[in-house]
């Protein structure tokens, strides 16, 4: 299972891409390789103020639906319209053209609260 | 085997089954082009000996078994006394006094408990310990039989059975299955399986599938599972499926069935978008809450979310209504509310 070493986790399976206070949002593979075939996804909208761990919107597959939450605290500055489009981009590019949404981040210091690639590692390891 | 195969395995029923190979959409969609096969050898097989003159196995189901033609089989249910399903079951007559009745696995304890305790003159056999069974169901299901075993199903209509020579042992092959669409189950012994299994997968045309494509190929042409739609609170009636109750002779819970009035009434969901309606969404006709969804998913076919649940009997059914979560932030998906025939018109299977 792929991850990414620039990332930064959480223990639902979301990643955050920092640069500068802009925070990309996606899930991982190991989410994307769990769901099965992603046939629905729900984001917020911009502007969304969004809170660390809280919901930040939806991923279905044939079998179940998921929440996804919010690494990080911010405010929604870009939506991937094409993932809602076309949802399949999530099982076949999560860390790339899968991105979710970008925010604009309250604070660097909530990615204290968040796995490093080695923690992300051991954890799906034990799952 | 499975895992052999490639299969994602999860517990069902006491059982670890495969639940997907190929993702199951892949799965969904061969199904209904090609010929997929399912490992379904965890059914509950009872396997009844009766006495001549016995009336109670027959009591047992909502239809009259001793009218079943030979060489056919029949889907019926059993009851309790309040006429709720204890299980949904396809019964096959084997002779004139042999039965089999095949059911699910979740519930094979609970079925067991009943007829050991209502049969009384009745020779019942457990033939899952030597029986396994393995669905082989899409368009070209007869055509990769035929090629792989020299066996002529062209004859055999729906809901027949035959014996047939697999392998150089016999096993019996009946056309039906869950999928909505054509398609035999195969019942052979145990030592068999895995051998007729890999036979089968030799073929290019067949492919395996899991448990969540069965679900899926089932919602699509409005199939109802035990412990979701049907249960002991439900009547066969309130599940639209009055047609497979035979009032005409007697069994456990007809009294009761035929003076109740059904409590709620069985529909058939379409989502207006790709987002489905999920198993324990509640269903609200503008604001007024009228139901609940017992299954939903994403229609592979259909390429729209798909449900089946309940509504309140007493109401106009309204050809629209929004479906919640009722979880906070969750938006409503609106559907509309069709017959089951138009659902299964929309999946590609004529019917």
């Amino acid at each position: 299972m792929e991850v990414r070493e620039e990332l930064f986790y959480t223990k639902e399976h979301e990643w955050v891409k920092v640069e500068g206070n802009k925070g990309t949002i996606g899930i991982t593979e190991y989410a994307t390789h769990t769901l099965g075939d992603i046939t629905f996804v729900e984001l917020p909208s911009i502007e969304t103020k969004l809170s660390q761990f809280t919901r930040l919107g939806t991923v279905e597959s044939v079998k179940a639906a998921s929440d996804i939450f919010s690494p990080v605290s911010g405010k929604v500055i870009s939506v991937n319209e094409k993932v809602v489009q076309n949802p399949e981009i999530l099982n076949s590019s999560p860390y790339d053209d899968g991105w979710l949404v970008v925010v604009e981040m309250d604070s660097l210091e909530e990615i204290k609260n968040l796995m490093t690639v080695q923690q992300y590692r051991e954890y799906i390891k034990n799952l | 085997m499975h895992i052999k195969t490639g299969g994602r395995i999860v517990e069902f029923g006491g059982f670890l089954l495969p639940l997907q190979y190929d993702g199951i959409i892949k799965e969904h969609l061969w199904c209904r082009s090609s010929c997929a096969i399912f490992d379904t050898s965890h059914m509950a097989k009872f396997i009844f000996r009766v006495k001549k003159t016995s009336l109670e196995l027959g009591h047992l189901f909502t239809i009259d078994i001793e009218k079943i033609p030979a060489g056919c089989c029949r889907y019926c249910f059993l009851l309790n006394e309040d006429g709720g399903i204890i299980d949904d079951v396809v019964v096959y007559k084997l002779s004139d006094s042999e039965y089999m009745a095949v059911s699910n696995a979740a519930t094979k304890l609970k079925v067991q408990g009943w007829y050991l305790s209502h049969l009384k003159e009745t020779e019942i056999v457990e033939a899952d310990t030597y029986l396994d069974k393995i669905d082989i169901q899409g368009p070209l299901s007869a055509d990769v039989l035929r090629d792989l075993f020299q066996i002529d199903l062209s004859m055999l209509s729906f809901y027949h059975f035959s014996r047939f020579t697999l392998l150089k042992e016999e096993a019996f092959i009946s056309y039906s299955g869950y999928t909505g669409g054509k398609g035999y189950e195969i019942y052979i012994t145990k030592q068999k399986t895995e051998e007729l299994w890999e036979a089968l997968l030799q073929d290019g045309r067949v492919k395996p599938a899991g448990l969540g494509a069965r679900d899926s190929l089932r919602l699509e042409a409005g199939l109802p599972l035990y412990g979701n739609e049907l249960d002991e609170e439900t009547t066969p009636i309130e599940a639209g499926l009055g047609r497979f109750v035979d009032f005409s002779h007697d069994f456990i819970g007809k009294d009761i069935l035929k003076e109740n009035p059904p409590k709620k009434k069985i529909v058939f969901l379409i989502s207006e978008t790709r987002q489905s309606p999920r198993y324990s969404y509640k269903i609200f006709s503008g604001d007024e809450e009228i139901g609940y969804i017992t299954s939903g998913c994403f229609s592979p076919s259909i390429q729209k979310g798909i449900g089946i649940g309940y509504i309140k009997k007493d109401i106009t059914v309204p050809d629209k209504v929004s479906i919640s979560a009722e979880k906070e932030g969750c938006g409503k998906i609106n559907c509309y509310i069709i017959p089951r025939k138009q659902l299964v018109r929309a999946a590609g299977l004529k019917k």
